[in-house]
Formats: structure tokens, C-alpha cells, sequence
């Protein structure tokens, strides 16, 4: 049978079976509601416009912040995918189908991700409605759109592969813990605390290194390194990108020796 | 009877819920000991860890584990009630929670890492040490009731850890929005690490220990509902 | 004892009728329920166990109401279970499981509880792997654990639901006969779609099919019901047609034997046999032959 074919079957269903979750969809409303808030009081205060020379630096700032909680729904709600393979005892079966291991966590992977990140684009999609009703400035919903695919899908594929790989050896309730602990210290503690932080470091999920280093934003409610060069953008993105390809080969070469050692 | 039971209901626990709180506590203050030595800075960090990080961890535990049970067909046939043996889970798991954060706070009034907040920094003991912990005492009870009932409604171990991390996360984020608007004071679960020189410290801790009863009550009506224990939310088996 | 249940009803959330005006009543002794998957039986279990409630009708067990609080506590007090997903708790062993489970059915006293437990894993041949966790035993041995739970407390109620569902066939036997042994003063409620379970263990039966009792009577008068509409067909041709259900099939080299149920077209070639169960609720189960009938009560 065509992998490819194989491959699409896969992604297809693994996106409905995590897009058919209404925990999911409320979760992500309960952030609508907060972030949204959140926007529009920014949006009220003059000073917060005057900070961004232009409507792309706006589109910037306004994409980093709607992505402040958004990965941290992302990565708690695909961190039960593989789990849920063996509670519901299908893993045997799948392991007997002619698709590869690598296929399906592949399509496991987009499939899932793609699901979860379809609420959190319709969330941040609902911002740019009220920033462009706010601010009149229609000009704002393409430029953020472009905003979202520089600055934010970069950490969510990030998050995304941790989520997905880490609680094959890390017990779920466990994980999810450690990510809302790391997901702050990582993105939202500040640097100025006394603490290490990644926040401000092109390791940084949230985006706020390539926010500042491509479009300029400054830096935010303690988020974000400030004027930033391009390269240091350009080294983030490859990061989260490279690292995100590189644990989900781990987690490949992992499950592969776990079922060769059964 | 009840030493035996209770010698079953930990070992069906299991070790990661015992060991996690530990571990919280540990692992960060021996990153506080690596990075930071000086005082101030452990004793907001510490704090924050007594008020945030161990509280968290109990709600995010009871959400996941305290009404799930394998064999949940079997125990809604008991005599000895189901609703009875997931509160005896749930209050194990608070008590254990409950007696690693009074040994860490111990340790750190006595190591002088204690950060107070304003309203009791001039209370004579030992009324100000029973006060200070209240600190982790009302952040606790609420998450865990909150873990509890979210677990109960939604019947979905991710999405109730999930919902919950959210939440503290979201206290985390608008602190400064819950520290100005006094509607949000019964709710309000980490002013210490934000904002300790509120002057309503006290009454938010008891409000919040108020919202949590309620939330309690609630939480007992659900569990005494077997169709919804039986339950799973659609796509979370 | 008896069990007597008047129009039970049970509709779930969402609309779901699983129960439609349900009358049966199940007397001491080894009781079978038979029905297709998805008839209600594990429903009618569930609400004689207590677990779930009544949309409507009465359930009288004995001298308990099983549609009060009160009445199910005490019904739990006399019931043993078996459950058609066995949950097992994979780190304990068996012996602690059970002795786990018996102090949930009440069983305070330490000495007099290990005891029972001791004397239902040699009841199911468990004595020897006692020690042995849970997640190392294979589903017969699981089923075994979960009879003996069953009747840590010696329930005057014992509902035992689908319990030779994937066994092999001579874990089968020997549930089957560990089942016999256990009627007599007690009601064993045995709930199953596999005929055979019931023909070798009980008289008396009721056949569920969606939601409704559509037989109750002794295993004798369901047999009867097929008769003359069962017949044996020995061929080297097609396969014989008219509204008939092929049983079974023997293949004998030149010529195939089956085993039909039904109206035959041509029944020249055909030898009237007496009917077994099976044959009787194939019968039954047939759209055409689905109105309600029941033996007397």
C-alpha cells in the first residue's frame, strides 16, 4: 500500500480523534475569554500603541501575546496521545499493521498538533478581529496572520514534539506538572528575578526572540530580550525547529528498541 | 481493619504521588542552591514554591488520579461506599501534601528563609507561624477541591490536569488584574508571591478556604453519582 | 430468595432506552440471561447490583426495595459480582487483591478474612501463584481472581456477567462447572450471549433482546419452541434455500452437512431434528418470530 496514502489516513484521523475533544475546545475558550480581555484593556492604553513604530511591530507584539497560554493548552493536551494508545490497548494491533512505526508517529505527531493548534489559530484569529475593530486597522489581520506563522508555529511544533515523546517514559500527570512549571520559568519568568531563565534565550518557545530580532517588537510585561539581531531569530527558529525533528527521532529510535527488547 | 486499608489505598496510590511532592520541594531548592545563594531571592523563591509549586502539584494529582479506578464496576457494588474510598484517596493525598509543605515551611522559619507577608510580620509567635501556613493550607485546599471537581465534571484525567495548569497559570499571569479588582479576591490563590504587602492577605485566605468548601460540596454531590463515575468524557479514555 | 422485577425501565442520557418495561422474575437457583450483545443484560445487571438507578419500575430482591438508597446498601451487603470488564488493580497480587476486596465487602476481622481468602483461591486454583502480581496473569486466571471476589462475602446474590468471554475452552469447562457447584440456596444470575454457558448450567432462563424480555421459562419449553423447525440437510449441491438461519456447517468431503433453522422451500431432503437451545434461540431471535413470549411466571 502507498505510505503516503498510509500517512494521510493516519494524520486524518489522529486530527479528528483530538479535534472531537470538547475539553479541548473549552479549554481554549477559557483562554479566549482571559486573553482577549487581556488584549483589549492593552489595546486601550495609548502608551501601549505608542511603543510600536508600525502595524507590523503591533502584529508582532499582539501574536506573542495571545501566545502566552495558547502552547501551554497545546502541549497538557497532546501529552496523553501515545499513552492513550497503550490504555486503550490498540498499540498491539497497530503494531501489526503494514505501516511503519515512523509513519504513524509521524502522522500521529501532525495529525495531533494540527488538531490542537486549530483552536488556538481560531483563538488568535478572534484577537485579530478585535484589535482590527479596536484599532480600525485592517491591515493588522494579514500582517498577523504572518505574525503567527513566524513567531508562534516555531515553539508550538517545539512544544508539541516534548509533548508528544516525553511521557512515553515520563507518567502523564508527572509531565504535565513539569510543563506548566517549566512553561513558566521558560517563557514568562523574568531574567531580572536572580534566577537562570530561558526566557529572552533563542530557546525560548514563546517566540519572543524571533518577535524582537525579525519584527522589531519590544519587549513586554517582562517578556522578551528587547532590540534583538536578526541572526539571533534566525538561530531561535532553527532551534526550536531542529530540536523538535530531533526529539521526535529520539522518540522513534526509542519505541523502536523498546519493541525489539519485548 | 483501617491500618490494612489504608496500607491498600497507598499502595494503589502509588509511588510517583508520594514522591512528587518531595521531589518538587527538593529539586528546587537544590537549584536555589546552585544558582542563588542570596537570601531574599530563596526565601521569595521557597515561598513561591510553598504557595505555587506544591499546591499545584496536589490539585494536578487528585485531578488525575482520585476518581479513576480500574476497577470502578467492582467498588460501586461494595457496602463500603465508592464516594467513601475516593474521599479516603483524596484526604491521604492532601495529608501527605499537606505534611511535606509544613516541613518545608518548618525548615525554612527556622533557617530564616521565611518570606512573610506584611499583615503578620509583627504577630508574636506562635500565632504568626500559624498563620504564615496558611499560605500553602488555603492554595491547597482550593486546587485540590477545584482537581476534584474538574475531574468529576469532565471525566477526562488529561483535560482536568490540563484545565487545572491552565488555570494556575492564568492566576499566574493576570496576578496584578486579581491584586487590583477585589472580585477576584476569593479566587485569588498566590498573593504572597506577588503581592505581599497586601493588606487583605488574611481575608483572601479565608475566602479562599470558602470558595473551596463550596467547591467541596460540590464535588461530594458528583462523586455520589455511579453513571458519571462510570462515565468518560467522548475521545478521553 | 427471589428476584422480582415489575416494568423496569432505564433510559440513559441522551435519549438511549436500554430497558423497555422489563418483568421478570428470577427465583433460587442458577438463572440464565441470554440475549445478543447490546439486549440490555448488562444494564439489568448493573441495576441489580446497585450500580445504576431505575428510569422507572420496581425491583423487589428478597426482602429489599432496589430503588431505595437503603435497599441497595443492604442488597450490596448479600451481592457478589462479576463484572463483564473484569478492572484488576496490576500491582497487588491476588491474595492481597482479594483480601483488599473483602475488607470493602466489611470483612474487619484480619484472621477470619485471610482465611476465606485462602479457601477461595484453592476453590480457584489459585493457591500457587498467589504471590504473583496481577499484570502477570492471563485472562482465565483474571476471571478466576474475579469469581472469587465474588464470594469472599457467600452472597445469597450472585451476578456473574459474561464470564467466559474469551476463555479458552478449558478454562470455559472449568468456570462452567465452578458455576454449577454454586447454585442450590443462592440466586447465581448468569449473564451471557453464549448459549452453551447457559444449556450446561442452568434450568430456567430469560432472553433479552432490545431492551425487552422476549422468553422466560425453564431451558426445557425454549427448546420446544423450535420444534419442527429444525432440520439437517445433507448435500453436494447449493446450499438449501427458503427463510431459514444455517446453524452450523459440516463439511464431508463430496457433500456438506448443515443444521437449519426455519422455513425450507424444499424440505424433501431434509431431516426434522429435535432442537437444541441454540437452535431454539436462533429461533427466537429471528425478526419474524420476536413477539413476546413468555412461559408462565
Amino acid at each position: 500500500m502507498n505510505s503516503s496514502k498510509m500517512m494521510w489516513g493516519g494524520l486524518r484521523y489522529e486530527f479528528l480523534m483530538q479535534i472531537r475533544r470538547p475539553a479541548l475546545w473549552l479549554t481554549f475558550l477559557g483562554f479566549a475569554f482571559l486573553v482577549g480581555r487581556s488584549i483589549l484593556s492593552e489595546l486601550d492604553d495609548p502608551r501601549f500603541l505608542a511603543m510600536h513604530a508600525s502595524t507590523l511591530q503591533l502584529a508582532a507584539t499582539v501574536a506573542l501575546l495571545t501566545n502566552w497560554l495558547a502552547p501551554l493548552g497545546v502541549g497538557i493536551f497532546l501529552a496523553d496521545r501515545l499513552p492513550r494508545d497503550r490504555r486503550t490497548r490498540v498499540e498491539e494491533l497497530l503494531n501489526t499493521l503494514p505501516g511503519t512505526l515512523k509513519l504513524r508517529l509521524l502522522s500521529k505527531y501532525l495529525g495531533a498538533t494540527l488538531a490542537t493548534l486549530l483552536p488556538a489559530l481560531l483563538l488568535y484569529m478572534l484577537v485579530l478581529v478585535l484589535c482590527v475593530w479596536r484599532t480600525g486597522n485592517l491591515l493588522l489581520f494579514p500582517l498577523g496572520l504572518l505574525c503567527y506563522a513566524v513567531v508562534v508555529l516555531p515553539g508550538m511544533f517545539f512544544v508539541a514534539s516534548f509533548s508528544v515523546a516525553c511521557p512515553v517514559v515520563i507518567w502523564t500527570p508527572l509531565y504535565q506538572f513539569l510543563f506548566f512549571g517549566y512553561w513558566f520559568w521558560g517563557n514568562l519568568f523574568s531574567p531580572h528575578s536572580g534566577l537562570p531563565t530561558l526566557n529572552g534565550t533563542i530557546l525560548t518557545p514563546i517566540g519572543s526572540v524571533i518577535d524582537a530580532s525579525f519584527f522589531g517588537a519590544p519587549a513586554f510585561g517582562g517578556v522578551g530580550p528587547g532590540p534583538t539581531p536578526v541572526l539571533a531569530g534566525i538561530a531561535s527558529l532553527a532551534t526550536l525547529l531542529g530540536l523538535a525533528v530531533l526529539v521526535m527521532i529520539a522518540l522513534y529510535r526509542f519505541m523502536r528498541w523498546e519493541q525489539a527488547r519485548q | 481493619m483501617m491500618l490494612d486499608r489504608l496500607r491498600y489505598e497507598m499502595r494503589l496510590l502509588g509511588k510517583p504521588v508520594l514522591l512528587t511532592p518531595v521531589l518538587v520541594v527538593i529539586g528546587f531548592a537544590l537549584l536555589l542552591a546552585i544558582v542563588n545563594r542570596d537570601v531574599t531571592i530563596v526565601a521569595r523563591s521557597m515561598s513561591g514554591s510553598l504557595e505555587v509549586l506544591l499546591p499545584v502539584a496536589a490539585g494536578v494529582i487528585v485531578a488525575t488520579i482520585v476518581t479513576y479506578d480500574r476497577a470502578i464496576e467492582v467498588q460501586l457494588t461494595m457496602p463500603r461506599r465508592y464516594h467513601r474510598t475516593a474521599s479516603l484517596r483524596f484526604l491521604l493525598i492532601l495529608l501527605w501534601s499537606a505534611i511535606v509543605s509544613l516541613l518545608t515551611s518548618l525548615l525554612l522559619y527556622l533557617f530564616n528563609y521565611r518570606r512573610l507577608p506584611a499583615q503578620i510580620v509583627h504577630w508574636s509567635q506562635p500565632w504568626q507561624f500559624l498563620a504564615w501556613q496558611l499560605t500553602w493550607l488555603s492554595s491547597t485546599l482550593w486546587l485540590v477541591a477545584f482537581g476534584l471537581v474538574l475531574s468529576l465534571l469532565i471525566r477526562s484525567r488529561s483535560a482536568s490536569g490540563a484545565l487545572l495548569c491552565v488555570f494556575a497559570v492564568a492566576e499566574l499571569l493576570f496576578h496584578s488584574t486579581m491584586d487590583r479588582e477585589a472580585i477576584y479576591h476569593p479566587i485569588y490563590l498566590f498573593p504572597l508571591t506577588f503581592s505581599p504587602d497586601a493588606s487583605y492577605w488574611l481575608l483572601n485566605r479565608f475566602e479562599l478556604l470558602g470558595t473551596a468548601a463550596v467547591l467541596f460540596v460540590l464535588a461530594w454531590g458528583l462523586l455520589r453519582l455511579p453513571e458519571r463515575l462510570l462515565s468518560h468524557a467522548p475521545g478521553e479514555e | 430468595m427471589q428476584i422480582d422485577i415489575d416494568h423496569l425501565n432505564k433510559v440513559y442520557r441522551g435519549g438511549v432506552r436500554a430497558l423497555t418495561d422489563v418483568d421478570l422474575v428470577v427465583p433460587n437457583g442458577m438463572y440464565g440471561l441470554l440475549g445478543p450483545n447490546g439486549a440490555g443484560k448488562t444494564t439489568l445487571m448493573r441495576i441489580l447490583a446497585g450500580i445504576l438507578r431505575p428510569t422507572s419500575g420496581t425491583i423487589q430482591v428478597g426482602e429489599y426495595d432496589g430503588t431505595t438508597e437503603r435497599g441497595r446498601t443492604a442488597i450490596k451487603r448479600i451481592l457478589g459480582y462479576l463484572p463483564q470488564d473484569l478492572g484488576v488493580y496490576p500491582d497487588l497480587t491476588a491474595r492481597e487483591f482479594l483480601d483488599y476486596m473483602a475488607i470493602l465487602k466489611g470483612m474487619d476481622e484480619r484472621k477470619m478474612r485471610r482465611r476465606r481468602v485462602e479457601e477461595l483461591l484453592e476453590l480457584v486454583s489459585l493457591t500457587d501463584v498467589a504471590t504473583r502480581k496481577l499484570k502477570t496473569f492471563s485472562g482465565g486466571m483474571k476471571r478466576r481472581v474475579g469469581i472469587a471476589q465474588a464470594l469472599l462475602n457467600d452472597p445469597q446474590l450472585l451476578i456473574v456477567d459474561e464470564p467466559t468471554a474469551g476463555l479458552d475452552p478449558e478454562e470455559r469447562i472449568r468456570f462452567r462447572n465452578l458455576l454449577s457447584d454454586l447454585g442450590g440456596d443462592r440466586i447465581v444470575l448468569l449473564s451471557t450471549h453464549i448459549v452453551e454457558d447457559i444449556a450446561q448450567t442452568c434450568r430456567r432462563l430469560a432472553i433479552m433482546n432490545k431492551g425487552r424480555i422476549i422468553f422466560q421459562g425453564s431451558t426445557a419449553d425454549l427448546a420446544g419452541e423450535a420444534r419442527g423447525k429444525v432440520w439437517a440437510i445433507t448435500t453436494g449441491g447449493p446450499r438449501p434455500a427458503g427463510d431459514i438461519t444455517v446453524v452450523s456447517t459440516m463439511n464431508m468431503g463430496a457433500t456438506v452437512q448443515y443444521r437449519v433453522v426455519g422455513e425450507l422451500a424444499d424440505s424433501s431432503l431434509a431431516t426434522p431434528v429435535e432442537p437444541s437451545l441454540e437452535d431454539s434461540y436462533v429461533w427466537l431471535m429471528r425478526e419474524r418470530r420476536a413477539p413476546l413470549l413468555s412461559a408462565s411466571r
